[in-house]
């Protein structure tokens, strides 16, 4: 449960229908104030109109069945190398395998600070925000 | 009718004293005469009387006589000359003559015997056989008719005395014959058979008196004259009546035998009045008892033997003409072989000047030894066995070599002598021509031999009848003459269950009933062989009545190019395959990351035990759900890999670390040694994924069939790549990636020499191995071998979809119950660059016999050095040490060149030994070999020299020492 007071501030960037409600429902549910987008472009919108404390993403976004250029790795180094974003950055992708021969990430070339394959797990997701913020 | 009156017949019979018993000798020498001349079966005298008619002469008949009534004598004396019956059959006139019949005459002809100008019966031949009588032979019976009536009118020497003989005589013709007789003092029977002989012989035999006039003829002599004529003949020459124009020439002959004695001539006389037939006459001169002189004239008839000359003449000069104009050598040889005879075209194969003088000869001596020899021994076979043929080339003496075929023939002349006929024929251009076709036959072979496509051609039993080298080689080296049975070995197999076609699929077969083969593949096999082949079958019937070939085949080998097609299509698949399995692994990953976090979710509340089990079945299955979906985006490319160089040496040892806990320690796994600076350049972790998942693939492989119990692991540099190695990757399955032969292409494409290295990685194990259907889809996604719960069937297609990603390859070679090897070629990686960029394939220099020193305390290499430049044409002295090297100089040891490295034990290094070497050698040149190059010329000292790296290739090594020796040399020149 989030401390009284300040209401950490979650942006999610999730375009599968059903794991980005229910990730935001998850985390409202944990006490954070939560921004779901689908994709980067409305997300970093609100990163710049709205204070953000945590950013979590998916990497790839599908756009018609395709990669979408408005996906994880354009939000995430927009934030990062352009505007030097403050809040961490927590991605996701199914592209990732758990093999831990293969902790190379596209993300954390980009400015990513941790890295999880899907299928996430809640404990692990709930325990890396904490830690974060 | 003149002749005919019963009344005046009878008369004269009657006249005829006892004519019923008129037993004459004469009148049967008449009817003998009558039958031999006409050939006839029968000859006869008839005489007609009141009731009755009557032979008085028979010969052939059998006849009483007399007893009957046979009227054809009665139809004769009816007649004025002559009667024919040709075929008794056919003339009604024969009808009632009985006595014919019961002979079974044919033919019959009688002449009418008239004494004192009457008929009274007929001189009669017959013959069983139908037949005619000409006018000489009507006029030959109506003489010998004409004899009987002036035998019957004047009786024989015995009848005379009691006959009066009445009748007319020709009084000449007896006196000069009685008197001819007489003076000879012959009996009357010589006279009489002189009669004969005169009365029938055909030549002319006639007499004439000093006056040239004729006095006596012969029948056949009165027959030259007109039947009006001939009683005025006696008492004149006759000679205009016979030829007007040559009765200067007859009398001069008559002439020159009165004066000479006799006379021969050649003379033309008209006969009867008609047309010149030649005559050969001879005259004699003679004298009568009482002193007169005559001439006795024997005139032959030679106008048929003249014409019969003329046309033997004739026949001779046609023989000559063909002869001499038959193309062929035409020569007899006598039995001392002598040529006795020779066309033209045989003479003309002399010199001209020769050509009178063959004849006569044997004219071997005109031919070489060996020729000679031939035909000698080829006439006396002749003479031998009766005949020979032989086909020989012969250079003639006028200098003309032709090829003959030459029959010799035996043959006897009238004498009995033996000849040999022989006839030589040139068939020199039929020669020329039969070598013409069978170059051309040869050619023909020659092309049919090369080419690569197999042609066989069948007759209808499925015998090959014709066969090319690459139809003999396709077949399975097959050796037998034609014609032999088509191999029943070859099989052709359908490519799903590699079982025999049935016949009615069979291409063979089917070419055999007529269908037309158009170029469909088919797999083919040898029963009992291990390989097989894909073929292009191409068939057609030979439509000629001529040739027993039924169908001709063509086999074309396209294993290559269709093992090739496969193999993209195998490709095309699995990428395929890939982007299907990527997509679906990517949305089912996502599926499942929902699942699982919401599952995790209600966890977080307070369920029943029964909730808790349940929700944890779950995500266990989720996580089994997730690593298969990892495997699929692995082989899928999906997965993103980060290649890094790093030291195979290292991989190696984090390979130790992961096998050794999780392989049985039945299973011996053996690691190799690496150098360090063997690097890969490669996803390092999928790298560790691959290789594990071939050691653990070969473990299972040695539980599953107990059959062995090691694996080997190796690593190496590969510098050229030998990407398709004949003979191995037509038996083996081969699976070239996508990247590995683009890479190599652009390689080639490069063409400046330089080529990438490549790290083979090899994983072989000695358990049962693969069979080709199973090896042919080791590949394939879900392919798996190890029963339904033990193995997704995703782990060597994940090793394939590492390699594709890494521009690399991989091979499987494996053997049934020998061993699998699997062999992972990768980019070779640099510690500067990451993956190693195309290195330079220098050529070596050759080395001109010089002397090389080498100094090396490692073995291993001062080997690996001593073989390279013996093969690039040095000569080696090798030393393990600096200070083996300065002890083998001081014993006076020389060489062109000393390499020595830098760093060695013992005291002595490379630097101090050069030092040395160059004090007992002043200008020796010198070489130092280190892995650090980074020494200073202050730390070289007294010897500064080029120093070569540590490894160096050899072509670097070969070019930097002949650039040292080469130097060295231009400076020894120079002075």
């Amino acid at each position: 449960m989030v401390e009284t007071g300040k209401v950490p501030q979650i942006l999610i960037l999730e375009d599968d229908a059903e794991f980005g409600p229910l990730l935001k429902y998850s985390l409202e549910d944990e006490g954070y104030a939560v921004s779901l987008h689908t994709n980067a472009q409305t997300a970093l919108k609100h990163a710049d109109e709205n204070h953000v404390d945590l950013v979590i993403s998916d990497l790839l976004i599908e756009e018609n069945g395709k990669p979408s250029p408005h996906g994880g790795v354009t939000l995430i180094s927009a934030l990062k190398q352009i505007r030097d974003h403050p809040a961490p950055v927590i991605a996701i992708s199914g592209a990732f395998t758990r093999d831990k021969y293969h902790a190379i990430s596209t993300a954390m070339t980009v400015g990513a600070d941790r890295t999880l394959a899907k299928p996430v797990s809640p404990h692990e997701l709930l325990a890396l925000i904490r830690q974060l913020l | 009718m003149d002749n005919f009156n019963d009344v005046d017949r009878l008369k004269v019979l009657r006249g005829l004293s006892s004519s019923e018993t008129v037993a004459d000798d004469r009148l049967d020498a008449v009817t003998l005469i009558a039958k031999a001349y006409f050939d006839a079966s029968t000859a006869f005298i008839s005489l007609v009387g009141e009731e009755r008619n009557w032979f008085i002469s028979r010969h052939g008949l059998s006849d009483d006589g007399g007893s009957h009534d046979p009227s054809f004598a009665g139809q004769v004396i009816r007649s004025d000359g002559p009667l024919i019956v040709s075929d008794a059959q056919l003339d009604d006139r024969s009808a009632h003559t009985e006595h014919f019949d019961e002979a079974h005459t044919r033919f019959y002809a009688g002449a009418p015997i008239i004494v004192d100008g009457v008929a009274i019966g007929a001189l009669c031949i017959a013959d069983t056989n139908p037949r005619d009588l000409d006018g000489a032979g009507k006029a030959k019976l109506a003489s010998l008719a004409e004899m009987v009536a002036a035998f019957l009118a004047s009786p024989s020497e015995e009848a005379r005395e009691e006959y009066v003989d009445d009748l007319p005589r020709a009084e000449g013709r007896d006196s000069v014959l009685e008197a001819a007789i007489l003076a000879r003092g012959e009996s009357e029977d010589a006279r009489k058979f002189l009669e004969l002989i005169l009365d029938n012989i055909p030549d002319l035999i006639f007499v004439k008196d000093a006056e040239y006039r004729h006095i006596q003829g012969n029948p056949a002599f009165f027959d030259l004259f007109p039947e009006d004529m001939r009683d005025s003949i006696i008492g004149t020459t006759g000679a205009e009546e016979i030829n007007p124009e040559a009765v200067e020439a007859f009398q001069a002959k008559d002439r020159e035998a009165f004066e000479t004695g006799q006379s021969i001539a050649i003379e033309q006389i008209a006969v009867m009045g008609g047309p010149m037939r030649t005559f050969q006459t001879k005259k004699i001169r003679f004298e009568n008892s009482n002193g007169e002189v005559f001439l006795l004239a024997v005139a032959r008839d030679v106008t048929d033997a003249l014409e019969a000359e003329k046309r033997l003449l004739a026949a001779n000069a046609f023989q000559n003409l063909m002869l001499e104009h038959i193309p062929d050598l035409i020569f007899v040889k006598d039995a001392e072989f002598r040529i006795v005879e020779a066309n033209q075209n045989f003479l003309n194969v002399y010199p001209e000047d020769m050509r009178d003088s063959i004849i006569g000869t044997t004219t071997i001596e005109q031919y070489d030894e060996q020729e000679r020899n031939l035909f000698l021994e080829q006439d006396r076979i002749a003479f031998e066995r009766g005949a020979t043929e032989i086909e020989e080339s012969v250079e003639f003496p006028n200098g003309e070599r032709r090829t003959v075929l030459t029959k010799k023939v035996r043959f006897e002349d009238l004498q009995g002598e033996p000849f040999v006929l022989a006839i030589a024929r040139d068939i020199s251009e039929l020669v020329e021509v039969r070598r013409e076709n069978e170059q051309a036959l040869e050619l023909l072979n020659n092309v049919f031999d090369t080419v690569t496509g197999a042609v066989v051609g069948l007759d209808a039993d499925k015998r090959v009848l014709m066969i090319n080298n690459a139809g003999r080689h396709i077949l399975g080296g097959i050796t037998a003459q034609t014609p032999f049975a088509w191999p029943e070995a070859i099989v052709f197999l359908d490519p799903q269950d590699m079982a025999p076609l049935e016949s009615s699929h069979d291409p063979i077969a089917r070419a055999q009933i007529g269908q037309k083969i158009g170029g469909e593949v088919h797999l083919m096999t040898r029963a009992g062989a291990d390989d097989t082949r894909y073929v292009r079958v191409t068939s057609a019937l030979v439509r000629s009545q001529s040739s027993p070939l039924h169908t001709v085949i063509v086999l074309d080998d396209v294993s290559e190019a269709e093992r090739n097609r496969q193999q993209i299509e195998r490709q095309s698949r699995l990428d395929a395959l890939g982007q299907l399995t990527g997509g679906i692994a990517h949305d089912f990953n996502n599926l499942l990351n929902t699942m699982q976090y919401a599952l995790e979710l209600i966890r977080r509340d307070d369920l029943s035990e029964r909730g808790e089990r349940s929700a944890s079945a779950a995500l266990k299955s989720i996580t089994r759900g997730a690593e298969l979906t990892s495997r699929l985006l692995a082989f899928a490319k999906k997965q993103p890999a980060r290649a890094t160089a790093r030291t195979m040496s290292e991989v190696m040892l984090e390979l130790k670390a992961l096998v050794d806990p999780a392989i049985e320690a039945s299973i011996t796994v053996e690691f190799p040694a690496l150098d360090d600076e063997l690097m890969v350049f490669c996803d390092q972790g999928q790298l560790q994924n691959a290789v594990l998942n071939l050691i653990l693939n070969s473990r299972d492989a040695i539980m599953q069939a107990n059959t062995g119990h090691a694996i080997r692991l190796s690593a190496r540099s590969v510098d050229a790549l030998p990407a398709e190695v004949e003979g191995v990757s037509r038996q083996d399955a081969v699976h070239s990636t996508e990247g590995r032969l683009a890479q190599q292409h652009s390689d080639q494409v490069r063409a400046d020499g330089q080529a990438h290295r490549y790290i083979e990685i090899s994983v072989s194990d000695n358990g049962p191995g693969m069979s080709k259907a199973v090896v042919s889809r080791a590949l394939d996604p879900f392919f798996t071998t190890k029963g339904t719960n033990s193995g997704t069937g995703l782990g060597l297609s994940m090793v394939y979809g590492f390699v594709q990603q890494s521009e690399g390859e991989i091979r499987i070679y494996t053997e049934e119950g020998e061993g699998t090897t699997v062999k992972l070629f990768l980019p070779r990686g640099s510690a500067e660059t990451g993956q190693e960029g195309p290195i330079a394939l220098a050529p070596l220099v050759e080395g001109k016999g010089e002397t090389i020193f080498v100094v090396e305390d490692e073995h291993f290499l001062l080997e690996q050095l001593d073989e390279l430049l013996r093969e690039l044409n040095y000569k080696t002295v090798l030393a393990p040490s600096g200070r083996d090297a300065i002890k083998m100089f001081e014993e006076g040891v020389r060489a062109d060149l000393l390499i020595t490295d830098v760093v060695m034990p013992g005291g002595v290094g490379g630097f101090e030994l050069a030092r040395l070497a160059r004090k007992i050698i002043p200008d020796l040149p010198i070489i130092y070999m280190s892995g650090y190059t980074g020494f200073t010329d202050e730390e070289m000292g007294e010897v500064i020299a080029p120093l070569l790296p540590k490894p160096s290739s050899p072509s670097m090594a070969s070019a930097q020492i002949r650039e040292v020796l080469d130097s060295k040399a231009k400076g020894d020149a120079d002075g």
